[in-house]
């Protein structure tokens, strides 16, 4: 009893300690941080600031991979089923998000986590994760042969698709493949039922004979596409990818951009009337987001102002993305 | 997926030890789940023909830089599998196109192979971890495996057929996984089932010899350092034609036959047919038998002068660079002591010659 008693009280104090060491190292890096030059921006921004314009114009129109909750969900989901062990039906995931909210990035991220060797020195090139797009409609052949493409594999393109199926079989075994990623999964319905039908079901006997997870992403209408059929709709868990509000998550996101963004003087970015022009203009969307703050950043360096200011943002050129297809430049 | 290399194959399997240049593109073919020539002629195109002629003997440059660039394979271990490396070794003037000395005859038609100039070792095809040809198993020379002390053969065993690995999976449509390199292409007997036969040895020190001679091939082929005169193989091939054949009335396989009491000797009674085209054990006795000569060649082929199974002038005709040792002993040696019968049959007084017969034997 003493103890279970002891530890409760113990443990607090452990906290206590740990917490007061770790404030007091933030305390130290902000210090170190205020005696650096441009204390706004983190150490990468802050060894741009050293290049000329053009390299940071470069710079911030590149971007860089922001680990936002809802894409480590999404890395760590996927992780997850690369390290499945193979079973009767192997698990798969649908990523569904709204278009420009980072499907691909999170995926490409992925991809990139995971890359094939390229040893020369090696046999066979061992390729744990391929990604492919969907064909723009339900064609297994042209399925098929994106799939080869992917892995760099010689292979007859008049073949028949058993036959490119057969050769699709051999080189997964042979390179190792446990997952194969399909983006823009959505292209599935532009074919007749039928075509779905046998699209979804070359799908599913690809996982079944392979062992090998699919990861799918693609709009909402992908969602309606799996769900036409059951069996798929039951092996693909849906991860649906957030839309962007005027809320603390979006304040966080801009407050992080802040940071990374090489400009002379800290920006207004984070305060609530940036983040309500930015949301509204961006009309939610995260990748609009990051285009907006990117064109904002942009001027602000052309300019000379070199801070992204409210008046900035509120009178750069922006189309908004539910009127750019309407859209006419003024003459 | 731009940032794979570009250049490099998914299967870049690099050739084996003493690979052959086919073998290995075989193999690379039937990794990648393709036949080998649709496989070639994805790459190369109808224009670049490679299956419908002895690749490994022509090995053109342009094939060898390609393997080279996709499989990431070095310069040497692509170089190292053609037969090209045994220009100035066992052959003297490589050429393109028709026989070369010690290089067993493919007697190409189209895409099919005649002749049984592909041997193996069943042994050692059993043993391989993936089955693969060797380079010396086109060789004339190598009839034995030093390894296994067995007989390389030269064809199916159920259908006799020659090796063809290239034309595995030939009217099997669609087909994706092959059969190892081990099997015949014909009857699909597995190669590697095939009983191998023990060496027949005629006479221990001959055997000794020509063991000697296929070891220092070996090494060779396998990249080890090693001396090889090609006079003196060019030697043991001239030797081993002369056994084979019968001239006129003079027989010296017969005679070595007698000497070493072999029973079998059957020679070949058509000049016509190239030493690299012989069936493997007839090859193999024949080669022992030269090799017998060739342990004591004064006495031997004085011996065989004396009997009547050659003419001295034989010993040296069609020979362009003999080595100098035994153009020495023919013409010091064997065809003085051959003139006294020579000039004994045309009634020459021998008395004026006498101190030049060395009367050592």
């Amino acid at each position: 009893m003493t103890n279970i008693e002891a530890t409760p009280s113990a443990k607090p104090k452990v906290k206590k300690t740990q917490s007061k060491q770790v404030s007091e190292t933030k305390d130290q890096k902000s210090d170190l941080a205020h005696d650096l030059p441009y204390p706004h921006l983190n150490s990468v921004a802050r060894d741009l600031m050293k290049e000329s314009d053009a390299v940071r114009i470069r710079a911030i129109r590149q971007g860089s991979w922001l680990p936002l909750p809802h894409a480590k969900e999404a890395i760590e989901r996927m992780e997850m089923l690369l390290d499945y062990p193979p079973v009767t039906r192997m698990p798969s995931l649908l990523l569904v998000g709204a278009s420009f909210s980072g499907k691909s990035t999170i995926l490409e991220r992925f991809l990139s986590l995971h890359p094939p060797d390229v040893d020369p020195a090696s046999e066979i090139m061992t390729c744990p994760v391929v990604m492919i797009d969907a064909p723009p409609r339900p064609d297994i052949a042209d399925f098929y042969s994106r799939i080869l493409d992917a892995i760099m594999a010689k292979y007859q393109s008049r073949a028949a698709s058993y036959e490119k199926y057969s050769q699709i079989k051999l080189m997964f075994r042979q390179l190792g493949v446990k997952m194969l990623i399909i983006d823009e999964i959505h292209h599935l319905i532009a074919g007749s039922l039928n075509r779905q039908r046998e699209f979804r079901n070359a799908l599913k006997s690809l996982s079944n004979e392979t062992k090998v997870c699919l990861v799918a992403a693609g709009i909402d209408e992908a969602y309606n596409a799996f769900n036409a059929d059951p069996q798929m709709s039951s092996r693909f868990i849906p991860l649906k990818l957030p839309s962007w509000r005027t809320d603390q998550n979006t304040g966080i996101l801009l407050a992080t951009l802040q940071k990374r963004i090489p400009v002379k003087y800290p920006s207004d970015l984070d305060s609530p009337e940036s983040l309500l022009t930015i949301v509204n203009r961006a009309e939610g969307s995260l990748g609009d987001i990051f285009d907006l703050v990117k064109e904002v950043a942009v001027a602000a360096i052309q300019s000379g102002e070199e801070k992204l200011s409210l008046k900035l943002i509120k009178g750069i050129d922006w189309v908004p993305p539910s009127r750019r297809k309407n859209y006419r430049p003024p003459l | 997926m731009a940032r794979f290399h570009q250049d490099l194959w998914p299967i870049r399997y690099k050739p084996l030890e003493d690979e052959l240049l086919s073998s290995w593109l075989v193999r690379l073919a039937h990794g990648h789940g393709l036949k080998v020539q649709s496989f070639c002629n994805m790459l190369y195109g109808n224009k670049r023909q490679i299956w419908n002629r002895d690749i490994d003997r022509l090995a053109p440059q342009w094939l060898l830089d390609d393997l080279k660039l996709h499989t990431g394979a070095t310069q040497m271990q692509a170089e190292q599998t053609t037969l090209r490396i045994f220009d100035g070794v066992l052959v003297k003037h490589y050429r393109e196109a028709g026989p070369l000395q010690w290089i067993q005859l493919m007697q190409m038609y189209h895409r099919k192979r005649e002749g049984y100039g592909q041997q193996f070792c069943p042994i050692c095809l059993q043993e391989d971890k993936v089955s693969y040809f060797r380079k010396t198993w086109r060789l004339a020379i190598k009839t034995m495996c030093l390894k296994h002390n067995c007989m390389l053969m030269d064809r199916c065993p159920q259908c006799d057929s020659a090796v063809s690995y290239h034309r595995i999976g030939m009217g099997q449509p669609n087909h994706v996984e092959f059969d190892p390199l081990s099997t015949c292409h014909e009857c699909s007997f597995d190669l590697r089932a095939a009983s191998a036969k023990p060496v027949k040895v005629y006479n221990e020190e001959a055997f000794d010899w020509l063991r000697r001679v296929v070891s220092d091939i070996d090494d060779f082929s396998a990249g080890k350092s090693v001396k090889i005169d090609l006079k003196e193989v060019s030697l043991f091939h001239h030797m081993t034609a002369m056994v084979s054949k019968e001239r006129n009335r003079y027989h010296l396989g017969q005679h070595v036959a007698d000497m070493v009491g072999a029973d079998d000797y059957v020679p070949i009674n058509t000049n016509r047919v190239a030493l690299e085209s012989y069936q493997c054990h007839v090859r193999n006795q024949y080669m022992q038998f030269a090799a017998w000569l060739l342990v004591d060649p004064q006495v031997r082929l004085h011996q065989a002068c004396r009997a009547r199974a050659i003419r001295h002038n034989f010993l040296l005709r069609d020979m362009k660079d003999p080595p100098a040792w035994y153009e020495d002993c023919v013409n010091n040696r064997i065809a003085t002591r051959a003139r006294p019968f020579f000039e004994r049959r045309h009634k020459i007084n021998l008395d004026s010659r006498a101190d030049e017969i060395d009367l050592t034997y």
